[in-house]
């Protein structure tokens, strides 16, 4: 049966699309090809010609064609475009005319990296020259780096190898960064908050390097679909690019549908799972030969989304070999099977993190399963680009979980298929950040006065005399020299955000870990006593090792959950803007957060009953970060008649909801972003909502959520009113036991006051089904074509 | 918050006051009433005054308060005037660079200076060949001593990398019949430039050089140190006998730590005074930087002229056993199984032949024997000696008689250069029965590495004699 087949007979299934919510049929799009520039030189394009390509899509003959000119290029192309040729075709044509240049390529992870490799050295074998492409990182044995760094034309590398391995040693990558000519910075967009921060700082290190050894390189970028690539790019690399983004490559018809599991609990508000639907269409598909992959949202869900459909596969008499899971921790060795099987089609249905979510080479498939919303427009499509081949029709369906997030996606079609994707944020000047990796590159060669990084001049040799008086730097006459016994790059992290997580250890099972929560949380959600549920099975915690960073477990079988409450303290720091709402006020600026859990209570399952409850002794902790607040008239009670004793949840109620769509708009993850809701916020006096980042000192998400003030509260606003529950659940204020019987309510009333005035003509009737401009479409309105 | 902030938030909180305010204050204020005899305490803050006081004081060479800050402010005044600079304390004089200046400690040491056992000049004498066997590095033969540079570095961290700088270069060399060590010395960063000019130019003079650890760590951290100064690194095309690999092949056997120290206490009998240990120097050199007391730092110059010493005397020491008659050349026997082990590495087989002979013919521990009749049995059956190799062989089977690999061997030989199966199976029985039962030793679905290696070569030869029985539970049954 083919995809089209299999299509139609979807089209007729009654009960499958009486949970859709969306049926959208994406047009075929035929290629636009355009001339190989006339500089490209002819062996190059005889090497390609062998290897089938005689012509370039328009958006590689743009892109190659602006790097020829000297300029600095970001391709922005979804998945499967080819855009690899759009940075490896300008490089291979420098190399054959000056066989000493020298390029280097970042890529996010090492598997890309080697994937590049490959694809590299076979468009290499078609030219009959000696170009050496090596990959340099964390895998390379210590005898074959001497060669990379002296014969490698073009090194393969990642951020945190060229950071901690590179950069520090440029002393003997003398060769490269001599003759560098380019950069190539493969998913840009992968690189936004901390990582893309700590990213732009490498670079500007990268640079500093080049400079003195008298190179300037060209950058090429590519990034999948966002909003904002230019703006990503240019953070990152701080010079102007040219963008490309005009698409040329073909694609076959596509149907994206959205699927809604039914609700099996209304009152609570629950769904049906999620990965069981996901693993009955997959195990459908599976029956009647059709090649998918099955995207799923932790490393957990993929192991049992596996476990599933072996299980089916084996059921139906077929070899279970045609499923396999994929995701971080595999082995390289075994990863590269899957890829190949994927390709020769020998697997059929691979489930995967979003690890196959970047580039790795797995050819095109016929369906892609969403099991959950990718998290962002952006992931989302790039996932979906995984299914689809030139001229055949494709298949994606998103199976919502009854997250927030997803519900709100799931409920608004509209919002994921005509809005652009979200935005991508870095805050390279993040004074942590930028302080750290001053001090890398004070390591790497000694600042000079009247130099700047990242900052002005003048602002540079402040922090630089900061330095100088903890005596990390050591000015003499004009230069900051690096004074230290210690090698920085090695005490800074690019990813990690927190100071890292905390491990959940089964103590009876020979301390095997059971999950992870980063430090911030840990206080609330692993403290002594505490019940830890994973897996669904319940686990107390005996003992939370803040230092060692250990919580220890042991599996009980009680009837009741446990709830911690936690005394947060805010205070503003400083206040960067603030503009006026419809009746309050909303603001950036700086806070200091200082939380501490106090107590915990025991709740009965089922009757949410208090049992019984117990003290928690753990340290106060305080970080100053940036925020994003809304502040509401002191008599916002009365003034929207929510009553003052509601008042609190309907806080609460509106804090969780905007928490949880701020996703939304900004390209962050849950974790990065934290709400805290607050009758009388200090100093201030006033009801207030606060949303503020997790990353010490913020790196941006605070500033885009302002920016976008409005459209995050019509989004709230539409989950609230979208919800089918009655007085709040999970997918949206948060359960109604949490916020009390009003939070639901109270909180769109607040949502809608607190629009700005200039678009609170269209809520003013207070009716929170006006959510965006475009008007909103009820759950489940979205019928198939 | 710098130091002083810090300190004075201390005296606060603490309710003290600094010295110079409290003798300010004991100056306005009336002076405290005498002591009584009757209490023999002290009065608040101050010092006992009378003479028994300053007898015990004297006895136990103690100062007063007043005495004490006397010389503290002597001390203040003097580094205020750069007394404690390190041309004061350490010598050596300022050379000027092209923009800036350095300081250079020139020390020179007349040949017969006895460094622990040996006298500098030995290393003058030696001979280049044996440079280049215990530097196993076949170009020194090549080099010219007089041409050759003792170079060591002081750095401000081990980490390497860019950002690490060598603030004391040490460059040894014999001239006009001196040995002539230059210690270059940065007093401050901007001191780098005109101190990397200088060595530039004697480098040019330069073909070989001598270091301890210098390939993996010295050199690379000064060729960084002189691409980031954008000056012309010459060491780049120097021969290098590094003492690192020679001190592991010679050492390593005896002494379970190579490190230079040891090496000076085990095998070259210096004793130093006055040393600091050189996990404190980078420190030392930082709070320098701030603080422009140079006297923590003599032992610093110290520490590194002796290590360079300590170079050349290395080399003297190992040419000198060299050029000793063949034979005990080593005073431990660890370390002539060590000089064997050498020769074998560099197929000087004769030579390993020779050595192990005299080698066997004195009295020396099971294990070294063992390893010595080994490799003698390798050489000459590398240097087809095959007569000579079965008389290893066959000594090594007598002196060990349980040793499955000396039985193996000599098994070997039989079967393929005599063609005296027989005799192969002999061996290979005869050490069979030797060896313990493997029943007590290992389980019994187990069998000892010795039996597996013999049954299985007794195996291979019995089907040459066609008298074959499978399975290797045939062989016990016979016992």
């Amino acid at each position: 049966m083919n995809v089209a087949q299999m299509i139609d007979r979807l089209r007729l299934d009654r009960d499958f699309r009486y949970n859709l919510t969306a049926w959208r049929t994406l047009p075929q799009r035929p290629a636009r090809f355009a001339d190989f520039p006339p500089e490209v030189r002819p062996e190059l394009r005889e090497g390609l010609a062998r290897r089938g390509i005689e012509q370039l899509y328009s958006h590689q003959a743009e892109a190659v064609g602006a790097v020829l000119r000297g300029e600095n290029v970001c391709v922005v192309t979804p998945t499967a475009s080819g855009k690899t040729l759009c940075y490896n075709l300008p490089v291979l044509n420098r190399l054959l005319v000056n066989p000493n240049a020298r390029a280097l390529y970042l890529f996010p992870t090492k598997a890309l990296g080697q994937d590049q490799v490959k694809e590299l050295t076979s468009t290499i074998e078609t030219l009959d020259v000696k170009i050496g492409t090596y990959t340099f990182d964390g895998d390379t044995p210590a005898n074959a780096r001497k060669a990379v760094r002296n014969a490698g034309h073009i090194v393969v590398t990642n951020p945190d190898m060229l950071h901690a391995g590179i950069l520090p040693h440029h002393t003997i990558w003398i060769r490269l960064f001599e003759n560098l000519e380019f950069v190539v910075i493969d998913e840009v967009h992968h690189y936004r908050g901390v990582f893309g921060s700590h990213l732009a700082n490498v670079v500007r290190r990268l640079k500093r390097i080049c400079a003195f050894y008298g190179a300037h390189p060209q950058f090429i970028c590519c990034s999948a679909t966002i909003a904002n690539p230019r703006e990503m790019a240019e953070k990152i690399i701080e010079a102007p690019v040219h963008l490309v983004e005009d698409n040329g490559a073909p694609a076959g018809e596509k149907h994206f549908l959205f699927y809604n599991p039914p609700v099996v609990n209304a009152e609570l508000g629950i769904r049906a799972s999620s990965v069981k639907r996901a693993s009955q269409l997959a195990a459908h598909l599976l029956s009647r030969d059709v090649q998918s992959i099955v995207f799923a949202r932790s490393r957990l869900r993929v192991e049992i989304l596996t476990t599933y459909l072996k299980e089916a596969v084996r059921k139906m008499g077929k070899s279970d070999k045609l499923v396999r899971g994929y995701r971080g921790g595999y082995l390289p060795t075994e990863r590269r099977d899957i890829e190949q099987g994927l390709r020769e089609g020998k697997v059929m249905c691979v489930v995967s993190t979003n690890a196959l979510e970047l580039g790795i080479d797995i050819g095109s498939l016929d369906v892609c399963i969403m099991t959950g919303y990718a998290g962002s427009v952006a992931s989302t499509w790039q996932q979906a680009g995984r299914a689809g081949r030139r001229n055949t029709v494709a298949l994606v369906v998103l199976v919502a979980s009854s997250a927030p997030l997803d519900q709100y996606i799931i409920a608004h079609p509209e919002y994921f298929f005509e809005q652009t994707p979200e935005s991508g944020t870095v805050d390279p000047n993040n004074l942590i950040i930028l302080a750290s990796h001053i001090k890398c590159a004070a390591f790497e060669l000694p600042f000079l006065e009247g130099d700047s990084f990242g900052l002005d001049p003048h602002s540079t040799a402040e922090l630089l005399d900061y330095l100088a008086e903890c005596r990390v730097l050591r000015k003499v006459r004009d230069r900051w020299h690096w004074s230290a016994e210690t090698y920085p790059a090695s005490e800074l992290s690019l990813r990690t955000a927190a100071p890292g997580n905390v491990v959940i250890l089964d103590t009876t099972d020979n301390g095997r870990v059971i999950g992870e929560v980063d430090c911030f949380a840990a206080p609330v959600e692993v403290y002594q006593n505490a019940v830890y549920l994973h897996e669904s099975r319940q686990y107390t915690i005996d003992r939370l090792d803040l230092e060692d960073k250990k919580a220890y477990a042991r599996p009980v079988e009680v009837d009741y959950y446990t709830d911690a409450e936690m005394k947060v303290d805010l205070k503003v720091l400083d206040r960067f803007r603030e503009e006026p709402t419809a009746d309050g006020l909303r603001c950036t600026g700086e806070l200091s957060v200082t939380w501490l859990p106090t107590i915990y209570k025991k709740i009965k399952f089922g009757t949410h009953e208090n049992v019984g409850w117990g003290e928690i002794h753990l340290p106060e902790q305080t970080m100053h970060t940036t925020a994003y607040w809304i502040e509401f008239p002191e008599d916002a009670a009365e003034r929207f008649a929510i009553g003052k004793e509601q008042l609190a949840s309907a806080l609460h109620g509106l804090a969780n909801a905007l928490r949880q769509v701020s996703p939304v708009h900004v390209l962050c993850d849950l974790g990065d972003i934290r709400a805290h809701a607050m009758l009388r916020a200090p100093e201030s006096e006033k009801p207030t909502v606060f949303l503020y980042e997790t990353y010490p000192g913020g790196v941006g998400f605070s500033d885009k959520l302002f920016t976008h003030h409005d459209r995050l509260l019509d989004a709230a606003i539409a989950l609230l009113s979208g919800c089918p529950c009655r007085e709040g659940c999970p997918s949206c204020v948060g359960p109604a036991i949490e916020t009390g019987g009003y939070g639901k309510q109270g909180a769109l009333t607040l949502a809608v006051a607190a629009r700005s005035r200039t678009g609170s003509a269209a809520s003013s009737t207070g009716s929170a089904r006006h959510s965006r401009e475009g008007g909103s479409i009820p759950a489940g309105s979205g019928s198939p074509p | 918050m710098t130091p002083d902030d810090k300190r004075k938030a201390l005296f606060e909180k603490l309710g003290l006051i600094t010295g110079t305010d409290y003798a300010k204050k004991r100056a306005e204020d009336p002076p405290p009433p005498p002591p009584s005899p009757a209490s023999p305490l002290l009065p608040a803050g101050g010092t006992l005054e009378n003479d028994s006081a300053r007898r015990l004081r004297e006895r136990l060479g103690l100062m007063s308060g007043l005495e004490w800050r006397q010389r503290r402010d002597a001390e203040d005044d003097a580094r205020d005037h750069g007394a404690f600079e390190v041309d004061k304390v350490v010598g050596g004089k300022l050379v000027d660079g092209r923009d800036g200046q350095f300081l250079l400690l020139r020390t020179e040491y007349p040949v017969e200076h006895l460094h622990g056992h040996t006298e500098l000049g030995a290393a003058l004498e030696s001979d280049p060949e044996h440079l280049a066997f215990f530097g196993n590095d076949e170009t020194l033969v090549e080099c010219n001593l007089e041409k050759t540079f003792f170079v060591d570095t002081e750095t401000t961290g081990l980490s390497g990398g860019a950002g690490t700088v060598a603030f004391l270069i040490g460059v040894g060399r014999f001239q006009d019949g001196l040995f002539v060590l230059d210690q270059c010395f940065m007093r401050d960063y901007d001191d780098e430039e005109p101190m990397l000019e200088y060595l530039a130019e004697r480098f040019a003079d330069c073909d070989t050089v001598v270091s301890f650890n210098g390939k993996s760590f010295d050199l690379p951290l000064l060729r960084t140190r002189f691409v980031q100064n954008r000056q012309c690194f010459r060491l780049d095309g120097a021969m290098h006998l590094d003492l690192v690999h020679t001190a592991r092949r010679f050492w390593k056997r005896r002494l379970a730590n190579c490190s230079l120290g040891n090496l000076e206490r085990e095998v070259l009998g210096v004793r130093r005074t006055g040393d600091v240990p050189g996990a404190l120097i980078p420190q030392l050199w930082l709070d320098y930087l701030h603080s422009r007391d140079s006297r923590p730092l003599q032992g610093v110059f110290y520490h590194h002229r002796m290590d360079i010493l300590s170079l050349v005397t290395l080399v003297g020491m190992l040419s000198r056993q060299l050029r000793r008659a063949d034979g005990a050349q080593f005073d431990h026997v660890e370390d002539q199984l060590s000089l064997l082990r050498a020769h074998f590495r560099q197929r000087q087989y004769e030579k390993v032949i020779a050595l192990g002979r005299a080698f066997l013919d004195q009295d020396s521990i099971a294990d070294l024997r063992r390893e010595c009749l080994e490799m003698m049995a390798l050489a000459c059956k590398r240097a087809a000696r095959f007569t000579d190799m079965q008389e290893a062989l066959e000594r090594w089977h007598r002196e060990f008689p349980t040793d499955a690999q000396a039985a193996v061997e000599l098994a070997k030989h039989h079967e393929h250069r005599t063609r005296d199966l027989r005799r192969a199976e002999q061996v290979c029985t005869e050490t069979l029965e030797r060896l313990p039962s493997p029943a007590r030793q290992y389980a019994a679905s187990e069998t000892s590495p010795s039996h597996t290696l013999i049954t299985r070569r007794l195996e291979r030869i019995r089907i040459k004699l066609g008298k074959n029985r499978p399975g290797t539970e045939a062989i016990f049954e016979d016992e």
